[in-house]
């Protein structure tokens, strides 16, 4: 089985271990995320589709028959996440998510319990869902010619849908630059490039990377710039017009940006409100935009590029 | 000679049982002032630095002594191998193991496995109530321990002694 897998399964009581084990072994790579939630099957999310687990640990594509998840289930798989310690997770907790060993990444949904600052905590757990990472080394390839160049990083706005690879894609870029010796910085709001766990990124993201997780985006870039010396920033999903403006405090300090951003096409996001601004005389040159070519493990990411500017 | 010799060894080995016997009860005192120790630790690490029951426990194993730090012990390595367990049944398991080392009676014991079935379990201002609480349940019983062992120590050191005099005299 694959040895990401057994970390994962760490996590869960005996009875699901062996259960989840057989099916995981079937799936092999495909798989995507484990969703489990209280008087309901499990739902194991593939590649190829969903699947719900029978007691025996088959995979049906039906729900008949399959395993009915317990609340006592949810209770110890959340406790086990929080390595038998919630109050040393509460951070997480209030954001919706915990990051365990691996860098998988378990959410968290339920009754929650809101206080003065937004949710404090949940009260009853109803649903996790474990997103199974998935670091691929080597995953920007086909693109990394178009980015790094002789005369330095071209500053570079990544493109695609949701699921489309954009995170994939920015964590490989980041370790590759990274790793042929240019200072490299990770602005993580959301943890998922790097994965930190315990303050060991659990993802390989090149030997000149410093990260910061999960502050917002504003603070992060402005941090790193004045204490770290980058030579390139990279952030992942550029939503809000704070994380625009984030990236517009980096252009021209000398310091090149790799960013991303939900989309279909350029032309689409060359339209968006907060996203305008970024391309001005100093900001983004060029837009690549992910297209995957195949299915699982054989799955290529390539890239559409729109240059908004020649280089000189 | 031989009746010399018989006398020595009777009264030395009554009176060492009787010392035993009444070392139980200072031990079971000083196990219940270790174990409050272990929640002081514990409300500290929750508290301030709120690292994982894991860490806190490699801490305070440091820190303790005899069978609470074998108990101790026992659980983080039992954490550590398996992530997902019944805290309740680990320090169970663990007072059954080590129960030649541990001095505390079914009461005592059962105050801390209340404790342990929400341990880890709750945020940080439940967690230091559950510790709190134990905490006051712990002192009450090692006040009781101590009325009990201030009598019976004196008693059963004595009473040691006066059997082997009392087997001597029948046998001579």
């Amino acid at each position: 089985m694959n040895t990401r897998y057994n970390e994962i399964l760490s996590y869960f009581p005996q009875n699901l271990r062996r259960m989840l084990g057989r099916g995981m072994n079937i799936l092999e790579d495909s798989l995507q995320e484990i969703r489990i939630r209280a008087r309901l099957p499990i739902i194991l999310g593939t590649t190829n589709g969903n699947f719900a687990i029978t007691p025996d640990g088959e995979l049906s594509p039906a729900v008949g028959g399959a395993y009915i998840v317990k609340e006592s289930d949810v209770r110890q798989i959340f406790t086990a996440v929080c390595e038998n310690s919630v109050y040393a997770f509460m951070e997480d907790i209030k954001q919706g998510f915990v990051t365990i060993k691996g860098g998988h990444r378990v959410g968290i949904a339920g009754r929650a319990v809101n206080g003065k600052n937004g949710i404090e905590n949940f009260r009853e757990i109803s649903s996790l869902n474990i997103r199974v990472a998935r670091e691929v080394v080597g995953a920007a390839n086909y693109i990394i010619g178009d980015i790094q160049k002789d005369s330095g990083i071209v500053n570079t706005l990544i493109v695609s849908p949701p699921m489309g690879g954009k995170t994939t894609v920015l964590r490989d870029l980041a370790r590759q630059i990274s790793d042929s010796g240019i200072k490299t910085a990770l602005a993580d709001d959301r943890g998922e490039l790097a994965a930190i766990f315990r303050g060991v990124p659990q993802n390989d993201i090149g030997i000149q990377t410093d990260v910061i997780e999960n502050a917002p985006k504003s603070q992060a870039v402005i941090m790193m710039l004045r204490s770290m010396s980058p030579e390139l920033i990279v952030t992942d999903e550029i939503a809000t017009k704070d994380d625009a403006d984030a990236v517009l405090k980096c252009f021209g300090t000398g310091v090149s940006v790799i960013a991303s951003t939900h989309g279909k096409s350029a032309e689409e996001v060359l339209k968006r409100e907060n996203i305008k601004p970024l391309f001005s005389e100093i900001g983004f040159k060029q837009i690549i935009v992910l297209q995957k070519e195949g299915r699982g493990i054989n799955t290529k990411v390539l890239g559409e590029i729109t240059k908004i500017r020649q280089e000189k | 000679m031989i009746k010399l010799f018989a006398t020595v060894f009777i009264l030395t080995g009554c009176g060492y049982l009787g010392i035993l016997f009444a070392m139980s009860y200072k031990k079971r005192v000083r196990q219940l002032i270790e174990f409050q120790q272990v929640l002081n630790l514990l409300e500290f690490d929750i508290n301030f630095l709120a690292v994982p029951l894991k860490e806190s426990f490699e801490k305070i194993s440091k820190n303790s002594g005899g069978g609470v730090k074998d108990v101790i012990d026992y659980i983080r390595e039992r954490i550590e191998k398996d992530k997902c367990i019944d805290m309740q049944r680990l320090w169970e398991r663990g007072f059954q193991r080590f129960s030649d080392e541990i001095f505390l009676t079914q009461e005592d014991k059962k105050i801390l496995l209340d404790f342990s079935k929400n341990l880890g379990c709750g945020d940080r201002e439940s967690e230091i109530n559950n510790i709190k609480i134990t905490l006051s349940r712990l002192k009450i019983a090692e006040n009781e321990a101590r009325e009990i062992a201030k009598t019976n120590v004196k008693m059963y050191r004595g009473l040691g002694f006066l059997t082997g005099f009392f087997i001597v005299i029948i046998l001579i």
